[in-house]
């Protein structure tokens, strides 16, 4: 009887969605500068990149793991806790090399929205410098994007015109890419052919569909008041005013130290 | 599909030759070997195999592509790649052309890599960070670390939630040595003793259900730096007026096979340590304990609605002792014991006025108590916890050796109260999980026993109508003599079905208890009217069935559950004194559900009904009349008293981030049927006799609630605004007359939050409550009560801060119902040695007492409190 209602519930509000495959997976190392003005904050994790013929998907680790919870089919699996805090980074990247476009999904707490981009953000100057990573002979090229100049190092012989988060278009996966500060900086850590394809497919069509801008300042609501975002919502606290004012301030104060995003302009 | 979509912008053309060469352009079409166009095919040319690609273009939808290059070599290396094909490679002349490429599947793979050191951050479900990244130079206690931790709260009152989830268990070095009492490690032990802290997602600490029960709660692990860790806090604080202080040592071992912590701390400065052996255990529907009952007290006066350390006359000393030693893997002993002793001192006056249909009653009472707290607690716990085995076994004890003293000033007459209320309780839970083939059986067994003999003196004796002909008396006894002992047991078998588990549960459970109560008048004159004596026994057996559901779809737009217990339930009551027992058997089925919808992005609903079945209690089925206070003199002469209760919800909520506007409004609704009202009758010096009487009644609730809040960024100014109307409507029965008691109450709730610069943050928040109260249309009493607070805090520099803040609190049916608050806060760190110095000046202005005022169903009180005078305090402390 309980199957045969979770059967009915799975049919009446499970949207069916078009199912994306992946049979390739790359991860890159991100060591990354959170406080532009402490060269010590570096902080690292790691992204992978799930590759398939004509789309790709980039999210942190912590992001997949979490996404792929959620997706599987036993409900009691589903009602696990969120994964998102374990990760700096909670967005996913879909690049649509059909439709010319990626999509950066974000669930921030508990509002999913998502934006839309052109594809191509990066007129990428070729260089001929060539050197040896991983056992890939690789290639230089170099560009700028959103207030940040790059200089990455792409593989031909891997033909993926793909790379780490929204860096694309060159002729060759992308291995290793940094800016000249080197702030940003992702390093290619794994390559491999999953056995059986997979499908990372997520829905979001729930997604409200907000200008990047708009996205990025949830995002920083977020980020400056957590606590806030979370009574707005309805969850209570059961502190003293003392003690949120406090707990408020030592966020505030880390989220100062967080000043470093790796747009820097749009 | 559009095809003009399709052109890529990737035809990219790349020049670094010098300039004056010739231009050359390579222009072509790709094809799979089915002829079929090839898009998104790489193309690449450079001047051989070895050296750089000069140029490269992306065949467009119509597998067609075109790249211009500037070289001065004779030949050109063109490379055409495409995933799952072989690449092309061809050697053409450098000069404009057109060229058709077919490729030809390939299976050959990719090359793949894995560098070997990449570090995963999380393995399973276990994140691990470490102290050194997260820890501030202000940092002292591991507390101070785990609030910094991603999706880690802890709340005033010590106890840690994880992603909004109280922690299941709190470990040191995988030893669970303080069960849920863990705020006395988590307060005292040094961070510095620390490498890291894990926090176990989803953590299911019986090993044999790991597989089976999936676990939504999170458990945390201290990892320490040595094998063998001596750590421990110090605090010394004193202060004035009148001379204060504040000790606490906590000492505490950890070596592999044996962990101990110890603890004395004492204070007089209002501070409740009694929170350091607080237990956060979750008790996972037992239904039965051994807390204290109280069965009679001396007149308290309300306290205020503010800080303990504002108001709270104590002298505290409270010892704890706990030892966990592992015997063999997977067992471990361990005792937790804790003794606590407290003086408190409670000075105030009420001004009670009683409305009844007929009249009113006024009461003036100036009330001073002294209380004295003797508690000892202790644990005795065995548990194995092995991969096919789990045993667990804890022997709990509950002692308390309590006594008050009352002193009640009244107009014309002094009262004297005296009361003795020590208590035990002792019980054994024992749970046994064993695995069985692929199924697992569960086996719980919860007993228990409590005792207590409490005693209460009232000088000179109240009710003289009915203990001395209406003549005064000097004294009246009242004597309880009160057992309790339950047995619950219950077995359950869990099964894995596929993706599902089916986990049924069957259970009994049988509770004894006996209450024996006799009044004495001066002399040890034995009140012999069986009207005033109990010599009640009362059984409550049940039998029940349990099971639950839940779904959530899979894009999280729905969400429901639905929990259908069904329980048969039986209750005897006797009294040897009286004839006629009471008896009623019920089967009671309690569904409830819930759901909820997610409409658009920023929009949700959600509903739930449930129906709740309550019986009647010990406390309210007793015979003979009971004076449980010096002016209450109750008993219950009706059946066991049965309540239906149906309760709806509903609710909306809009939240939109992009504006930054957050609205919420729902409206519930409960209705309840009772067999019983309960008549009071109201005499003149305040004196309340209570009685039960069968006769069926409703309930009836209505609540609304609506909030607001919005966030201007350029203020970086939240403003806030609650409020929210409850209604409700019962019968009463006072003085014999039946009554429509209706309540109503308002409440209005803003506050302003704001930021005005890095270094100094401003709070308001303002409370205003209006509560009606009236017997059928006719109202007889309105209060209005306010309450307004400002918080300034100024963070001077990175080891200071300075707090300062200002508070209001009035009431409409007072005169003198204005009370003024204002506090100074202080802290400084040393870094060197590394300490906290702590000062604070309490009560500024001198407020020495609170006066409040609220109303009840039939009556209004208004009551001060004596506060704390104005005091300064310097508190040092430091962790090793």
């Amino acid at each position: 009887m309980r199957k045969l209602i979770l059967v009915l519930l799975l049919f009446s509000l499970g949207n069916l969605q078009a199912q994306n495959s992946y049979s390739y997976k790359a991860s890159y190392r991100l060591e990354y500068q959170v406080d532009s003005t402490d060269r010590n904050s570096i902080k690292s994790e790691t992204g992978v990149l799930y590759l398939g013929e004509g789309h790709s998907r980039y999210s942190s680790l912590g992001q997949a793991v979490k996404d792929s919870l959620e997706n599987m089919i036993d409900p009691v699996m589903m009602r696990m806790d969120e994964y998102n805090q374990m990760t700096d980074f909670k967005y996913t990247i879909f690049k649509d090399y059909q439709d010319n476009e990626l999509i950066l999904a974000e669930k921030i707490f508990q509002y999913e929205l998502k934006y839309t981009q052109d594809l191509k953000i990066i007129d990428w100057e070729i260089q001929p410098e060539n050197k040896e990573i991983l056992g890939f002979s690789v290639q230089k090229a170099t560009g700028s994007f959103a207030g940040r100049n790059y200089v990455a190092w792409f593989a031909p012989e891997l033909p993926f015109l793909d790379g780490p988060y929204k860096f694309s278009g060159l002729p060759g996966l992308i291995v290793e890419i940094s800016d000249l500060k080197n702030q940003y900086h992702f390093r290619l850590t794994g390559f491999q052919e999953l056995k059986t394809p997979v499908n990372k497919s997520l829905n979001f069509d729930n997604y409200k569909t907000v200008s990047q801008q708009e996205l990025d300042q949830v995002r920083d609501d977020y980020n400056r008041d957590p606590i806030g975002t979370m009574q707005k919502a309805g969850i209570k606290f059961g502190w003293s005013e003392e003690d949120e004012a406090r707990q408020k301030k030592e966020l505030t104060s880390k989220y100062k130290k967080r000043n470093n995003p790796i747009e820097l302009q749009q | 599909m559009n095809s003009s979509k399709h052109i890529y912008p990737f035809l990219i053309l790349l020049f670094f030759s010098l300039a004056g060469y010739s231009q050359t352009q390579i222009s072509g079409q790709t094809f799979n070997d089915q002829k079929e166009k090839l898009s998104g095919a790489t193309v690449m040319v450079s001047k051989d195999s070895v050296s750089s690609i000069l140029a490269y273009a992306i065949s467009d939808a119509n597998g067609k592509f075109k790249l211009v290059l500037k070289n001065e070599s004779d030949s050109l290396l063109l490379k055409v790649s495409y995933l799952g094909f072989e690449t092309f490679k061809k050697t053409i002349q450098n000069k404009s052309q057109t060229l058709e490429v077919i490729l030809s599947p390939s299976s050959e793979s990719l090359k793949e890599v894995l560098v070997k050191s990449e570090i995963l951050q999380q393995r399973g479900d276990t994140l691990s960070f470490s102290v050194a990244a997260f820890k501030d130079k202000n940092d002292r206690v591991i507390a101070d670390i785990l609030k910094k931790l991603p999706g880690i709260d802890i709340r005033p009152n010590g106890q840690i939630f994880y992603k909004n989830e109280p922690i299941q268990k709190y470990y040191i070095e995988g030893l669970d040595l303080l069960g849920g009492r863990y705020n006395l490690a988590n307060n005292n032990l040094s961070a510095n003793s620390v490498s890291r802290v894990e926090i176990l997602e989803n953590h299911q600490p019986v090993k044999v259900l790991d597989s089976l029960e999936f676990s939504e709660r999170a458990s945390i692990n201290i990892k320490l730096k040595k094998d063998v860790t001596v750590s421990g806090t110090m605090t010394a604080g004193l202060g004035a007026l009148p001379l204060l202080w504040e000790t606490n040592v906590t000492p505490m071992i950890f070596t592999k096979s044996r962990q101990a912590i110890v603890s004395y701390q004492s204070n007089n400065t209002g501070r409740d340590v009694s929170g350091d052996i607080r237990n956060f255990s979750i008790n996972s529907g037992e239904n039965f304990d051994i807390d204290k009952t109280d069965w009679l007290s001396v007149q308290n006066v309300s306290q205020p609605p503010f800080s303990a350390e504002r108001w709270l006359d104590n002298n505290v000393h409270l010892a704890s002792a706990n030892i966990l030693q592992r015997i063999k893997e997977d067992l471990d002993l361990k005792l937790n014991i804790s003794y606590l002793n407290d003086y408190q001192q409670q000075d105030g006056s009420t001004q009670t006025r009683y409305f009844t249909p007929t009249d009113t009653i006024d009461l003036i009472e100036n009330t001073n108590n002294d209380i004295f707290v003797n508690k000892l607690e202790g644990e005795l716990t065995l548990e194995n916890n092995a991969d096919k085995n789990y045993l667990k076994n804890q022997l709990e004890f509950n002692g308390f050796w309590n006594a008050n003293r009352g002193l009640i000033d009244r107009s014309n007459s002094q009262i004297k109260q005296q009361l003795d209320n020590p208590f035990f309780g002792i019980k054994n839970d024992l749970r046994l999980l064993k695995t069985v083939g692929k199924q697992l059986i569960t086996f719980n067994s919860n007993n228990g026993f409590t005792e207590t003999n409490q005693d209460l003196r009232v000088q000179p004796g109240p009710f003289e109508a009915i203990f001395n002909d209406g003549n005064s008396y000097e004294e009246i006894q009242q004597m309880v003599s009160s057992r309790k002992m339950y047995t619950h047991n219950s077995a359950g078998i869990t099964k894995a079905l596929g993706k599902f588990t089916i986990s049924p549960k069957f259970g009994f459970s049988f509770q004894n208890q006996q209450l024996d109560t006799d009044i004495f008048l001066e002399n040890g004159e034995e009140v012999l009217d069986i009207d005033f004596k109990n010599r009640t026994e009362f059984v409550e057996s049940s039998v029940y069935f349990k099971n639950a559901f839940s779904f959530k779809s899979k894009d999280e737009t729905w969400n429901l559950s639905l929990s259908t217990p069904l329980q048969f339930k039986s209750f005897r009551l006797e009294d040897e004194n009286f004839e006629e027992a009471r008896e009623l058997d019920r089967l009671v089925f309690e569904p409830y559900f819930y759901a909820k919808k997610k409409l658009s992005a920023f929009w949700d609903a959600q509903a739930s009904a449930g129906l709740v079945y309550d019986f009647g209690e010990l406390q309210q089925l007793y015979y003979g009349f009971l004076l449980n206070g010096y002016r209450n003199l109750n008993r219950y002469n009706a059946p066991i008293s049965e309540e239906t209760r149906q309760n709806y919800n509903g609710g909306l909520s809009y939240r939109n981030p992009l504006k930054q506007l957050f609205l919420n409004a729902s409206y519930s609704y409960s209705y309840t049927e009772k067999n019983l009202l309960y008549s009071s009758s109201i005499g003149e010096n305040g004196t309340t006799l209570l009685e039960a009487v069968a006769r069926d009644n409703s309930f009836d609730t209505h609540k609304f609630s609506a909030d607001g809040s919005k966030y201007f960024r350029k203020l970086k100014t939240t403003f806030k605004l609650n409020t929210s109307y409850n209604l409700s409507k019962q019968q009463q029965l006072l003085n014999n007359t039946l009554t429509e008691l209706n309540t109503r109450s308002f409440t209005l709730r803003g506050s302003v939050d704001a930021e005005l610069s890095n270094w100094l943050n401003a709070n308001y928040s303002g409370t205003v409550v209006t509560y009606t109260s009236g017997f059928g249309e006719r109202d007889f009493q309105k209060i209005e009560t306010q309450q307004h607070t400002v918080d300034l805090y100024f963070y001077l520099k990175e080891n200071q801060y300075l707090n300062v803040s200002g508070e209001y609190y009035g009431n409409s049916l007072s005169e003198n119902g204005n009370n003024y608050f204002m506090n100074l806060g202080y802290q400084f760190t040393f870094q060197k040695p590394k300490m906290d110095l702590n000062i604070s000046w309490r009560n500024i202005l001198n407020t020495d007492e609170f006066i409040n005022a609220y109303n009840n169903q039939y009556y209004y009180v208004q009551s001060s409190y004596r506060l704390r005078p104005s005091q300064l305090l310097a508190t040092l402390r430091f962790s090793f």
